[in-house]
């Protein structure tokens, strides 16, 4: 396998590959990098993990939940995102993942939803994209309108391989300048396009959409499905319940009412999708009955095809359904004496059994975990990260400052010394090259031709890692621990890789990511100097032995050189 | 040969020459001799330039097990196909070259993730002297100095 594959090959094979591997391949050359940031590569290998397996592309086999937590009893309140393994009997911890938005309020984010793994919040007029695979985010924009009033439905269009965001944003008289008809209300339709970039007015939607409506605000995720996200909305006359789709490649809005008998008029009703499919849940909650009845539409947009899965008694301090897992067992909020508790409910046995992680009400999320190479080729960003660095510089202890230049200072020297070592041994090779070349029989020239061009390459990378020593030190002190640490994982992972001539493993720091605090930054260069270390000794120990060969192979040249 | 045989059957030859007589619907698979097939250029013998024996045999076994069990599980199907593919790596090589010149879509997807499998856990130095054929110091110093220098005579 030494011969190249063919492009189509390498292709295919990278397609079947998890995010993690192909994160860490993006460094083996120029091409790679190119072919795996590419948009195209990134679409197809999205498409090819979703035909096959769901998880299988995962780099541990595992089917994997994420589930959010936040915790409002510590201080500063904080929001967890873990990593959970699904199995027939147990829901088991798996890893915790790095959340690297930081709320400027003491509230949690608004969880908009999550949609092939990439999850979109927001806080106030502040939107962010976040992809937990690759560990980056992304701020957005600022929409244009203002308003405190709005709904919104983050979902996918197949069509266009693009990410939507809808913001359906009701704006009272007060707040618009010049009021003509100052007792309605005026609805505005924006809509955010990821490959766009940017927020834009939305007129097909905001001229399809119903009069006479208010969307119920259900604090959830607006149910996507089928290239739609769909809210639960009220006519304002009738009080009747219906579900209103909008389309987020037509960017039209459509309505579904819903059939007599399902929902009363206390009923509290959310979308959500439970195996595949749309589905209802109807929160009861009188004295007499407090229950939950899921409701699955069978056909995508047939009404009439709803049907009543189960009901979940809610009496027993049940709040909140949250998803389903791959046994069939429901994921529940319950509650707990002093916080509330995901729990897992079987629908057979109608047992409950409490999952041990506590978190504050109303804020949990469960879903699939899915990988994606989404952002992977959007910029890195400098919104954020200006930001950041300010507060963070304040932070930024002096001491260790003064450490990690020591460490940069000492590494920068290891690699000068290493660049002369080299360029002893090219000097030496090349000398003896053209010994050879005059003296020798003709196949013992190419050898050493063959040696040199071998040297050649390496030792330009070489040359090109202290570039990288400064890029990564600039990186990570210019840069946060709030946005973007992949980048600084991956300038790591890259610069070890091109250092390889000093032994650096690029696999060894590709795992640890430096958050960008200085403590971390530290360790990273301690661990790059200690193998730059064992890098210049190995070197000094290949020398020796190409002394030797070359003082073995031209001796016998000499020799017969002088007769 | 009579007639019914070789209406249902094809004769393939590999690139050194030897011939193996296949069902018509085994061949198939491979969308290049689909093509031939289908223009009727292939009167009786098909070449197979570019596949050696060896291969061609290999090939043929893979599309035979694949046309035979359509109705077996699925599972057994996967089954077959991981412990095909678990081949050395020149074999796996040439297995994909062959795949993918004959356009055999189902091997070249069972080999594909085959190699997915082997890279996935493995460092980017790895992956720079399996894929792109990197020669990297190890590699100098371990076998290829010597070979070169020490095995050679001086006289």
């Amino acid at each position: 396998m030494s011969d190249f594959f063919p492009d189509e090959i390498v292709v295919e094979i990278l397609h079947r590959l998890p995010t993690k591997s192909l994160i860490q391949f993006r460094s083996v050359s120029k091409s790679w990098y190119s072919l795996i940031t590419s948009p195209n590569f990134i679409n197809t290998h999205l498409n090819h993990s979703l035909t096959s397996n769901t998880y299988i592309n995962s780099y541990d086999n595992l089917p994997l939940m994420i589930v959010r937590q936040c915790v409002s009893s510590s201080d500063p309140r904080t929001e967890h995102y873990k990593l959970f393994i699904d199995s027939q009997d147990s829901f088991d911890e798996y890893k915790e993942l790095e959340f690297p938005i930081k709320s400027r309020r003491l509230h949690f984010f608004f969880a908009i939803g999550s949609v092939k793994g990439l999850f979109c919040l927001h806080e106030q007029d502040r939107y962010f994209l976040w992809n937990p695979s690759i560990r980056k985010s992304m701020a957005m924009p600022k929409p244009t309108v203002k308003t405190s009033m709005h709904y919104h439905g983050f979902g996918f269009v197949p069509l266009t391989n693009d990410y939507k965001l809808v913001r359906i944003a009701d704006l009272y008289p007060t707040e618009l300048p010049n009021v003509e008809q100052p007792t309605t209300t005026t609805t505005h339709i924006e809509v955010y396009s990821l490959n766009a970039g940017s927020w834009r007015m939305s007129s097909t939607g905001s001229n399809s959409y119903p009069d006479g409506i208010t969307i119920s605000y259900s604090g959830r995720f607006a149910a996507y499905l089928e290239g739609a996200v769909h809210f639960v909305a009220t006519m304002k006359k009738t009080n009747d319940k219906l579900i209103l789709s909008f389309d987020l490649c037509d960017e039209v809005f459509q309505t579904m009412l819903l059939p007599d008998g399902i929902v009363g008029p206390l009923t509290k009703v959310r979308t959500s999708v439970f195996g595949g499919l749309l589905s209802l849940l109807c929160y009861e909650d009188t004295a007499a009955n407090k229950s939950c009845s899921i409701w699955m539409m069978k056909e995508y947009g047939v009404v009439d095809s709803l049907w009543k899965q189960f009901t979940v008694d809610l009496s027993g301090g049940i709040t909140e359904l949250l998803g389903v897992r791959n046994n069939g067992h429901i994921l529940l909020e319950a509650n707990a004496p002093s916080d509330w508790v995901l729990s897992s409910y079987d629908p057979s046995s109608q047992q409950i059994k409490n999952l041990g992680v506590y978190a504050s009400a109303y804020r949990f999320v469960v879903d699939t975990y899915e990988e994606n190479l989404i952002l992977l080729d959007k910029p890195n960003d400098a919104f954020s990260r200006r930001r950041v660095s300010r507060k963070r510089k304040d932070r930024f202890d002096q001491s260790s400052q003064a450490r990690i230049d020591a460490l940069v200072i000492d590494i920068r020297r290891q690699h000068r010394e290493y660049s002369l070592q080299f360029e002893e041994i090219k000097r030496e090779i090349e000398v003896a090259n053209v010994a050879i070349a005059r003296m020798g029989p003709q196949h013992h020239a190419e050898d050493f031709a063959k040696l040199y061009t071998f040297l050649l390459p390496l030792q330009l990378r070489d040359v090109s890692s202290n570039e990288q020593i400064d890029s990564m030190t600039l990186t990570a002190t210019s840069q946060g621990s709030v946005m973007n640490d992949c980048d600084v994982a991956e300038k790591l992972s890259s610069s070890c890789v091109l250092g390889k001539g000093v032994g650096v493993k690029g696999k060894d720091l590709n795992g640890c990511t430096s958050s960008g605090q200085g403590k971390d930054l530290e360790a990273d260069l301690i661990k790059m100097k200690a193998k730059s270390d064992e890098g210049l000794k190995k070197l000094s120990q290949i020398k020796d032995i190409i002394m030797q060969i070359i003082s073995k192979s031209l001796k016998p040249t000499d020799y017969s050189a002088g007769i | 040969m009579s007639s019914s045989l070789e209406k249902n059957m094809l004769i393939l030859r590999s690139s050194d020459g030897e011939e193996f007589i296949v069902p018509e619907v085994v061949a198939v698979m491979s969308k290049a001799i689909k093509n031939m097939v289908e223009d009727e250029c292939a009167s009786n013998t098909i070449p197979v330039p570019n596949v050696d024996a060896n291969i061609l045999a290999m090939v043929i076994e893979f599309c035979k097990k694949h046309d035979e069990s359509e109705a077996e599980a699925a599972s057994d199907l996967k089954t077959f196909d991981s412990e095909f593919v678990n081949r050395g790596q020149e074999a796996l090589y040439d297995l994909i070259t062959a795949a993918n010149f004959r356009d055999v879509k189902e091997l070249l997807d069972a080999l594909c993730q085959n190699v997915a499998e082997m890279i996935k856990g493995k460092s980017v130095h790895h992956i720079r002297i399996q894929f792109l054929g990197y020669q990297l110091f190890e590699i100098l110093t371990s076998n290829f100095i010597w070979n070169i220098w020490c095995d050679r005579d001086f006289d």
